[in-house]
């Protein structure tokens, strides 16, 4: 832990030590090491660093990361088109509650979206080992009586080979293991109304062992505000 | 080439201090070394570096004599790439805002790229996870929002600020 400075250096003037560095070595090489919740509190600083840190290429590149799943040609056009890119992604999709019930861009518009499309990554201490991008029509009458499911797997789409090591069954320390270091994150995006929301709790609910088939169900939830 | 009597560069820091160091040693440096590959048959005149402090550039020197007798140890020495760290974790360490800022500039003008990640590395692990408040005073930065400017980028990015770390000043 750094120790916090002399109050000469508040002293010098209004501008600030970190200020005499050239904008372009704040932006490019040390904003670029901060992660999304980082940069947005950097933004709260100063007029002037909120003018370095809220630039698209920072955001893009933090949005790449935590979500691989990004990574992809329809997902990338979507973005482009919220009201501040990736910026806007970023905090919509943040797996943290938000207090304030995000506002809907299409006033009085309650039309359902015609096309849902599903981010999915997956994380083994925190690091991405399964991403896959699904687009879905949701107007057909199938989908319209079907619950709404994603089947990520299948002939055509293989499991990964997985860094977890399976446990013996009946482990109870390796499901609590699998509770702690493992973690998701679904983003469903509404391409129309350029909104998007991550459904995933970072972390899971409940680890089980299904009693029949032997297979490991990790839950992961979250609870909505709904309109009346 | 190692077999060579190591030929010697001399450098004037801002502050008129001469440094004879190395020629390996100043190769580290990319302004050092783009000068050379340009001027090929430059004179023994000492480099003058307007730029830098002396006192930036001992430490410059001291960083890459080190890294450079730990990249002549080989890669296939784990220990070596641990004691990097070790080293440049105590660089920073050892500085405080102002004199990592100082040695920001210096090296960024000197285009040491490992040092300078380094050293943005540092600075950011400053800011990370912490209040706004305490990054203002961290790094003496005066707040120029007036309070409703201020509460409205804050109910903007309100998600940020779950879990930040205590303030310790």
């Amino acid at each position: 832990m750094a120790s916090p400075p002399p109050s000469s250096s508040i002293a010098k003037g209004g501008d600030g030590i970190i200020t005499t560095l050239h904008p372009d070595i704040i932006r490019a090489l040390i904003l670029t090491r901060l992660d999304g919740p980082d940069l947005a509190s950097t933004a709260c600083v100063s007029s002037y660093l909120r003018s370095l840190s809220t630039e698209e290429n920072l955001w893009r590149d933090i949005c790449c990361s935590t979500w691989p799943s990004l990574d992809h040609p329809r997902l990338k056009q979507v973005i482009s088109t919220f009201p501040y890119g990736h910026r806007s992604f970023f905090s919509e999709s943040f797996p943290f509650p938000n207090p304030q019930p995000p506002k809907p861009n299409v006033r009085g518009s309650l039309a359902l979206a015609t096309e849902l499309i599903s981010a999915v990554d997956i994380y083994y201490h925190g690091n991405p080992i399964y991403s896959k991008v699904v687009e879905m029509e949701t107007s057909s009458s199938w989908f319209l009586s079907t619950p709404f499911r994603l089947n990520l797997l299948g002939v055509d789409n293989p499991a990964p080979r997985s860094p977890i090591k399976y446990g013996s069954p009946n482990d109870d320390t390796w499901l609590k293991h699998l509770e702690e270091n493992l973690s998701s994150s679904w983003i469903i995006v509404d391409p129309t109304r350029e909104k998007a929301v991550n459904m995933s709790s970072k972390r899971a609910v409940s680890v089980e062992r299904h009693w029949l088939t032997g297979d490991v169900q990790v839950r992961y939830g979250r609870v909505m505000e709904g309109d009346e | 080439m190692s077999t060579t009597v190591p030929k010697k560069i001399t450098l004037r820091t801002a502050d008129n201090h001469e440094f004879e160091v190395d020629e390996a040693v100043a190769m580290e440096l990319g302004t050092v070394k783009t000068f050379f590959d340009e001027n090929p048959d430059a004179t023994d005149e000492p480099i003058p570096l307007p730029n830098v402090s002396s006192k930036c550039l001992s430490t410059i020197i001291e960083y890459c004599k080190f890294h450079l007798s730990l990249r002549a140890r080989g890669n296939d020495s784990s220990s070596a790439e641990e004691e990097g760290k070790v080293y440049d974790e105590e660089l920073i360490k050892t500085h405080d805002n102002e004199s990592l800022v100082e040695l920001i500039l210096a090296v960024n003008y000197l285009n040491i790229k490992d040092m300078l990640d380094t050293l943005n590395q540092g600075v950011a692990d400053r800011i990370k996870n912490k209040s706004v408040e305490y990054v203002r005073r961290f790094f003496g930065i005066e707040n120029d929002y007036t309070p409703e400017e201020e509460a409205e980028i804050r109910a903007q990015y309100e998600w940020a600020f779950e879990g930040v770390d205590p303030d310790d000043d």
